[in-house]
This record gives C-alpha cells, sequence and structure tokens, in this order.
C-alpha cells in the first residue's frame, strides 16, 4: 500500500473555501426553510411610475411587486382609464413569473391622457405553479 | 531551506489555481446551454427549500461517483477522503460559476427575490459542477503531436485549422440554442452595459480554456508558429469567427432579418457568442 499524499497549504485553503460556500449556500435554504411561515401565498403591490409620451401615445409605466411568500404564475396585471362620456379605456399585461420578492414592470399605452385618479391597475388574477 | 519551501508553497498554489481553472472551464463548457434555458430560470422561481436540498445532494453524489473515476484533480485511485473533497470543491466552483454567468446575463439581481435567485443557482449549478468532473474525462491530455512535422512546415495551415475548428465548435454548441426566444430575451434584458460585459467574459472563459486550463499541452500551443497564433490574436480571432457564426445561425434560423435594428442583431450575436465562443475553444482543444 502506497503511503498518503499529505494535502498542500493551498489544498487545504481551496477546500476551506469550497466548504464555506457549500455551507452558506446550505445555511440559506435552511433560513428559507425556517422564515417560511405558513404560506399566506402571493400578494401584490402595484405602483404607477413614470408617464412619458404624449398626443395619443401615453405610456404609463407599472410596477408590479410580489409581496408575498409564494411564486405567482400568469400574473394578469389589468388598467383602466376612465374617460368622460366615452367608455374606459384597457388594457391587460400578463407576467409569466412572479416570485416572493420579485418584481417586474409592465408598460400600458393610453390613447387618452393617464389622469391617475381616473386610472385603476390591479392584479386580476394569477396561478399558483 | 526557506527558500524551498516557499517555492513548494508557490507550487501548490499553482497547481491549486490550474486546478480550479480548469475546473470553472469544464463548467463553462458543460454549463452553458442549459443556463440559456428558461424553463430552468422558471424553476427556480419556484422551488421549495427541500428541492434545492435535494439538488445538493443529489448532485453530489454524482460528483462523488464522477470523482471516484475521473475528476478535475489529477489524484490516486482509492483516495477516498481525497474524492469526498475534490466533489466538495467542483460543487463549490459550480455554485459560484452558475452565480457569476446568472448574474452576468441580468437573471439574478436586486430586482429578483432571494429565494428565486438561489433556486436558479442551485439549478444551474448542477451541469456546471458536472462539467467541473466531467471535464478532464473529456479534455485531458495533449492532442498535439510534436513530432507532426507539417503542423511546423505550415503555420498558416495550422491558423486555419484553429479557426475552422472554431468555426465548427461554435455551430454545434450555438446550434441548439440560436432558434429559442432565450437569445433575444436575454439581449433585451442585458442593455448596452451587460453586452458590454459579456464580451470580454467570453473573451477571458476562451482563454482560460484554451490556455490556462491545463487540458492540452499549453507550452505547445505557446510554441506554434503562424499569423494568428498568439494566445490572445488567437483568442480574438477565434471570438470573431464564434460571432459571425453566431450571427450566421442567428439569420438561418430567421431570429434576426432587415426589420431588425443594427443593435438588436449585435446584441443577439453577442449573447449567441458566448456559448459560440465556449464552443469554439472546444473545438480548437479537439484539433
Amino acid at each position: 500500500m502506497s503511503p498518503r499524499r499529505e494535502r498542500t497549504a493551498a489544498e487545504n485553503v481551496a477546500l476551506g473555501v469550497s466548504l464555506t460556500i457549500v455551507l452558506a449556500v446550505l445555511a440559506a435554504i435552511g433560513v428559507i426553510a425556517a422564515t417560511q411561515n405558513g404560506k399566506e401565498g402571493p400578494r401584490f403591490a402595484v405602483e404607477i411610475g413614470d408617464v412619458r409620451g404624449g398626443g395619443t401615445e401615453h405610456h404609463v409605466q407599472v410596477r408590479v411587486r410580489n409581496v408575498g411568500d409564494a411564486t405567482a404564475e400568469n400574473v394578469q396585471v389589468h388598467a383602466e382609464l376612465a374617460v368622460a362620456g366615452a367608455p374606459p379605456l384597457e388594457g391587460e399585461q400578463h407576467i409569466d413569473f412572479l416570485a416572493a420578492g420579485g418584481q417586474a414592470e409592465v408598460t400600458f399605452v393610453f390613447s387618452e391622457e393617464p389622469v391617475l385618479d381616473r386610472l385603476t391597475i390591479e392584479v386580476a388574477s394569477y396561478r399558483i405553479p | 531551506m526557506a527558500g524551498k519551501r516557499q517555492a513548494a508553497t508557490d507550487g501548490s498554489v499553482a497547481v491549486e489555481l490550474r486546478d480550479a481553472v480548469r475546473g470553472f472551464s469544464g463548467g463553462m463548457l458543460f454549463g452553458i446551454p442549459l443556463l440559456y434555458t428558461m424553463e430552468v430560470w422558471w424553476l427556480g422561481t419556484h422551488t421549495e427549500p427541500s428541492q434545492m436540498l435535494a439538488v445538493l445532494v443529489a448532485t453530489y453524489a454524482v460528483l462523488v461517483l464522477l470523482n471516484l473515476t475521473g475528476g478535475f484533480r489529477r489524484r490516486r485511485r482509492g483516495d477516498l477522503a481525497g474524492t469526498l473533497q475534490d466533489s466538495a470543491e467542483a460543487l463549490a466552483i459550480g455554485l459560484l460559476s452558475s452565480t457569476l454567468v446568472l448574474a452576468l446575463l441580468r437573471e439574478i439581481g436586486p430586482h429578483v427575490g432571494f429565494e428565486e435567485a438561489l433556486g436558479k443557482v442551485v439549478y444551474e449549478a448542477m451541469p456546471f459542477a458536472l462539467g467541473v468532473s466531467l471535464a478532464r474525462h473529456f479534455l485531458d491530455g495533449d492532442r498535439i503531436d510534436p513530432d507532426e512535422e507539417v503542423r511546423d512546415a505550415a503555420p498558416v495551415n495550422e491558423t486555419v485549422v484553429d479557426l475552422g475548428a472554431a468555426a465548427v465548435g461554435a455551430v454545434f454548441f450555438a446550434l441548439n440554442i440560436a432558434p429559442t426566444d432565450e437569445v433575444p430575451m436575454i439581449a433585451s434584458a442585458l442593455g448596452a452595459s451587460g453586452l458590454l460585459l459579456l464580451v470580454p467574459f467570453s473573451l477571458l472563459v476562451t482563454y482560460l480554456i484554451v490556455f490556462a486550463a491545463g487540458f492540452t499541452d499549453a507550452d505547445a500551443r505557446h510554441r506554434q508558429q503562424g499569423v494568428l497564433q498568439h494566445p490572445l490574436t488567437e483568442t480574438l480571432a477565434a471570438y470573431l469567427v464564434a460571432l459571425a457564426m453566431a450571427m450566421l445561425l442567428l439569420v438561418l434560423f430567421q431570429r434576426v432579418d432587415a426589420a431588425h435594428t443594427w443593435a438588436e442583431i449585435l446584441g443577439e450575436a453577442v449573447v449567441l457568442g458566448l456559448p459560440a465562443a465556449v464552443g469554439g475553444a472546444a473545438g480548437r482543444l479537439a484539433v
């Protein structure tokens, strides 16, 4: 039987760094598992951002954040702009996946100027993946 | 005496660095295709901690099996403790590599929740880590025959052979990715600054794979004669070939046409250029 080769200092450092990385990932997984209390499911916060453009093309940026603790799939965002004396202008957007803590930006385009107190933007539906 | 010890330490550090570079290079060779798969990104968005743990454990188990017969280090067979340690290092390199490339492609970052980011990193680390251990199995050894006089006698042909191999490897790697929606998705998400980072990263990765990872006799490659045989010029030339192949594939698969702006076309070519360049590097190793 040949004698066992001693590890060099550099090998030990590499192993120490590697174990630290792997253990950090395991610890992060453990923290996520420990903080998942009861799964309240996805919840959404909708923020209206910049409005740009003019004339017959007004772009409204909207940020949708999932402030719940579970991923939502196929999130449907609905926008409605009330127009005096005419049917409301409507728009829809879909977000494929929105993980807990994640956010996505979508943009709605209206032909009328989007006065904010006449603009309603909300999440209409989603699926649990 | 102290000088000898210092030299030994320097040597072992150099060996350790080369092993890490070889592991990273192998990870890139095997991990890139799965990186351009949006279904894997989505998988990361809804992965339970228990599933992440299962993926890590399964990956580690496969790594141990691989390292028992090969691995990214030259190690005597039957050294179980060494195999377990190498497997942990391969897993760590896989985790680091996938984190780095996912961040570069903006699939993780401040805009992504921590749980989602961790899920993506864990899933993408799997092929990277396997690549770390598989690389030496497939790519180790000197493929340059020192007695082959034709290579010395015809330096221009040697250049043509290398660039031809880079083109074939680039097509081989990028062919499956070119028709997918991931390329324009990533290109549009990256923006100019992200694309500017991707170019030097692609060059660095291909340089490491061919000239620094020790898959082939690096000295022999450095000695090659020819108009484009200096490591830096060869890396640059091979990258340009990979970009051209990426562009060609995008046109062939009708992903870009005259309706696209030049910025869109260039962006998609740079995004597809990363797997194409890695493929080109693999192709150059194979000749």
